[in-house]
């Protein structure tokens, strides 16, 4: 019987290239998993403009099916505005386009078929009761006979001039779910260069 | 320890919700609205201090009466409601029971006005004697819709009516008018 050969240990210079070459295989792995979660997230709205779709959908007694939806997160809105910042643009489009710090929409459409009437009242109630669950608060509310209109803040702000609101339509045609973040800073600076008086400007 | 805990923080948070409502004399419970089962118009709106003051800040600079106006108020919130025969009846009686309610909890009433199928009544707190801790306004038109306002904040009487017609809330600007007849009478 031939004696076992002695196991030789793994040098430290061999245990070096086995972690550098685990190191690579993360980093191509990392690659396109990011990339992944970047193009899924930018197809979905974020989760309180998910939950606010979800629950407007659950009480309309319709089915909704996905016409669009995406999502710029603060980083793609960062890198958008780092990119205009090169692009021969006008100052007031660029103005404008700086006071957007985070945008969603999501847009359904009655699936084919369904006929069944909007239960425009529930949706309120029910859009209500989730979003105030989230740390939400219904800033305005309009029912009539076409659509369901409301909108929510945060209940408690942050930062002074940066608004977050969270917007919810619904009528025959379509459930629209729009979400974003606006620094209202760039906006004033538009409506001085407007001439325009300030936020009755705004409200006319 | 938890079973002693949770209802001494109910206590405490209960108390203090109260202790913010008995802050702000002006506000009045109007209650919750639900839209009418057969479409018709609802309308609510709730503005809070943090937007208010935004709003302020950015009226600042172009027009500061008007900022200064917004910077008065604490809370707006307005309820327009749609009436149908299935909700007509509990409305009217809503509109009677915030009346009823204004005038137990010594709110004054500075207008009434029931012409042409329109019943308007406009109540105010008072806070001292320059100003106001807020206002109620109750409407019921003949175009079929009840209408809800309550301002809180502490507003100067004069402007009562400047308020009305930034917020397009055409009662409050017929408090000017009662005020200028009110005027005229006594100088008679």
């Amino acid at each position: 019987m031939n004696p076992v050969p002695p196991v030789q240990p793994v040098s430290r210079r061999s245990w070096a290239w086995i972690w550098v070459a685990l190191g690579f295989m993360g980093v191509l792995m990392l690659v396109p998993l990011t990339l992944a979660v970047v193009v899924w997230s930018a197809l979905h709205t974020g989760r309180d403009a998910t939950a606010l779709r979800l629950a407007a959908a659950r009480a309309s007694d319709v089915r909704w099916e996905r016409t669009v939806e995406f999502s710029a997160g603060s980083w793609l809105c960062s890198f958008a505005r780092f990119g205009l910042g090169f692009a021969p643009i006008d100052r007031e489009a660029r103005l404008a386009l700086r006071s957007v710090e985070r945008a969603e929409v999501a847009v359904f459409e009655p699936r084919s078929g369904s006929s069944t009437p909007i239960n425009r009242a529930a949706i309120l109630t029910e859009a209500d009761a989730v979003m105030s669950r989230r740390g939400w608060d219904r800033l305005v509310g309009v029912v009539d006979s076409d659509q369901t209109v409301a909108v929510y803040v945060p209940s408690r702000t942050g930062r002074e001039l940066q608004l977050d609101a969270c917007i919810l339509v619904v009528n025959r045609e379509n459930l629209i779910v729009v979400s974003g973040r606006t620094d209202l800073e760039p906006l004033l600076e538009l409506l001085e260069r407007q001439n325009r008086p300030g936020w009755l400007a705004l409200a006319r | 320890m938890k079973t002693f805990l949770f209802p001494l923080a109910a206590a405490a948070s209960l108390s203090l919700s109260l202790l913010q409502g008995a802050d702000s004399a002006g506000y009045f419970d109007l209650g919750q609205f639900t839209p009418p089962k057969s479409g018709g118009t609802f309308v609510e709106v709730n503005l809070k201090g943090n937007l208010l003051s935004m709003a302020a800040k950015i009226a600042a600079k172009e027009e500061p009466e008007a900022a200064e106006l917004i910077r008065s108020i604490e809370s707006i919130r307005v309820n327009v409601i749609g009436l149908d025969d299935a909700n007509r009846a509990e409305i009217k009686g809503r509109v009677e029971s915030v009346r009823a309610g204004l005038s137990s909890a010594g709110w004054e009433r500075i207008v009434t006005v029931q012409q042409e199928g329109n019943d308007v009544g406009v109540y105010t707190k008072t806070k001292d004697a320059d100003s106001i801790a807020g206002v109620v306004v109750t409407v019921l038109s003949q175009d079929g819709e009840a209408v809800f306002v309550n301002v809180v904040g502490d507003i100067k009487p004069e402007r009562l009516a400047e308020l009305g017609e930034h917020l397009h809330i055409d009662p409050l600007k017929a408090v000017k008018k009662a005020a200028k007849e009110d005027d005229a009478e006594t100088k008679k």
